[in-house]
C-alpha cells in the first residue's frame, strides 16, 4: 500500500507529528473534561479514530498508525492525569493495534475501491471501528490497571461491568460515524507538494510545541 | 457494485447492531441498582441522608485534591463483619459497576458526600465507585 514517493524520514516525522498532537489533545483534553460529556469516548471515537484515519488517507503507509499510538501512548506517559498513567498509555496503544487490525484488511483499504469513499460506507463502517476501538481500550485498562497497580483483578467484576464499558462504546460509535467520513472526505493523498525542508520544520516545531505543552503544564503550571 | 451493496448491507447490519446493544446497555446502567437513598453493606441498610452525622466526616486528600468522607472501616465493623482482614468486599455503584477490593484497601476507603462515592486514596480511580448501592462481603 505504500507509495512510492514516501520514503521512510517523513513517515517518520509524521508518526511523531501527528502521535505528538494525539497524545497532547488525550492530555489536556482528559484534564479540561466537562461535567457530563462522555469525553472517554469522543478522545477515542473521534480524536484517536479521526487522527489515524486522517493519516492513513495522507500518507497511505500500513502501521503508521500504531506508530503514532505509541509516541500518543508515550506522552500521555508523562501527564499525571488520573491514577494509572501507564493504563491509559498502554490504552492508546492498544487503541492503535486494533486501528491497524481493521483498516489493513484489503477490503476496508479507503484508497481502493471508490465505495470505500462514500459518506454512508464510511459512517458506518465510524460506527463499527469507533466502537471496536474504544471498547477494547476500556477492556484493556480494566484488565491492566488492577495488574500493574497490584490491585484485586476479578473476572467476575470484569464480567460484570460489561454494561458499562459496552455501554459508553455507544457515545464512541456516534463518534466514530462522524470523525470517518469527515477525515476521509475532507482529505486527498499527499503528494509532497511542500518542500522537504519546511515539511520536517513544521513537524519538528509542532511536535516539539506538543511534548513542551504537556510538560510545561502538568509539571511548571 | 454489487460489491459495494453487499458490503454496505453488512456494515449496516453490524452497525445497528453495535447501535442497539450499545444503546441497552447504556440504558441499563441508568436503571438504580436498589433504593438509591440507601447503601447496604454486609445486609445492613444505612441511609445516606443520616450516614454522615452518625459517623462523623473527616477531611482528606485523594489525586491531589481535598475531600470529606466517613470512614469506610468504621462502616464495615459496625455492619458486624467477623474477622474482616480475611474478607475481599465486593462495592457496586447504582449504575452496576462493580469492582472487588481487600480490607487493607477497605481500611485506607471514605465514603464520601459528595456524589455518594467510595474513594480509596491508594487505589486508581478505576476503583472508586459513584453513587454507591452495595459493599457485599465475599
Amino acid at each position: 500500500m505504500e507509495t512510492k514517493t514516501m520514503d521512510k524520514y517523513r513517515v517518520l516525522a509524521g508518526i511523531m507529528l501527528f502521535g505528538s498532537l494525539w497524545g497532547m489533545l488525550e492530555c489536556m483534553l482528559g484534564e479540561i473534561s466537562p461535567v457530563g460529556f462522555p469525553m472517554g469516548a469522543f478522545l477515542g471515537g473521534f480524536i484517536g479514530l479521526g487522527l489515524m484515519m486522517l493519516t492513513r488517507r495522507l500518507y497511505n503507509v500500513v502501521w503508521m498508525q500504531l506508530g503514532m499510538a505509541i509516541v500518543a501512548g508515550a506522552l500521555r506517559f508523562w501527564a499525571p492525569v488520573g491514577t494509572c498513567v501507564v493504563c491509559s498509555a498502554l490504552a492508546i496503544m492498544a487503541e492503535g493495534f486494533v486501528f491497524e487490525l481493521i483498516f489493513n484488511r484489503p477490503v476496508f483499504n479507503v484508497h481502493g475501491p471508490g465505495h470505500m469513499r462514500r459518506a454512508k460506507t464510511l459512517a458506518l463502517l465510524g460506527i463499527i471501528s469507533g466502537f471496536v476501538i474504544f471498547t477494547v481500550g476500556y477492556m484493556f485498562t480494566q484488565i491492566m490497571t488492577p495488574v500493574l497497580t497490584g490491585a484485586i483483578f476479578s473476572v467476575d467484576n470484569f464480567g460484570h461491568n460489561l454494561p458499562v464499558m459496552v455501554g459508553s462504546g455507544f457515545f464512541a460509535a456516534v463518534f466514530g460515524g462522524v470523525a470517518l467520513p469527515l477525515t476521509v472526505l475532507s482529505m486527498r493523498p499527499l503528494h509532497f507538494a511542500i518542500k522537504k525542508r519546511r515539511y520536517y520544520a513544521a513537524a519538528t516545531g509542532v511536535s516539539t510545541f506538543c511534548w513542551a505543552l504537556v510538560f510545561g503544564f502538568f509539571y511548571l503550571m | 457494485m454489487a460489491d459495494a451493496r453487499k458490503l454496505n448491507m453488512v456494515l449496516g447490519i453490524a452497525a445497528a447492531v453495535i447501535l442497539i446493544v450499545s444503546f441497552s446497555a447504556l440504558a441499563y446502567t441508568f436503571v438504580p441498582q436498589g433504593d438509591s437513598a440507601i447503601v447496604t453493606i454486609n445486609g445492613v441498610d444505612y441511609a445516606w441522608a443520616n450516614i454522615f452525622d452518625d459517623y462523623g466526616t473527616h477531611t482528606f486528600t485523594a489525586n491531589d485534591l481535598s475531600y470529606e468522607g466517613v470512614y469506610l472501616q468504621e462502616l464495615v465493623m459496625d455492619s458486624g463483619v467477623q474477622s474482616p482482614e480475611a474478607h475481599t468486599y465486593r462495592l457496586t455503584g447504582q449504575d452496576h459497576y462493580q469492582k472487588d477490593v481487600s480490607w487493607n484497601d477497605i481500611q485506607n476507603g471514605y465514603l464520601t458526600l459528595a456524589k455518594h462515592r467510595a474513594v480509596f486514596p491508594g487505589l486508581t480511580q478505576s476503583f472508586w465507585i459513584r453513587d454507591l448501592a452495595s459493599i457485599e462481603v465475599v
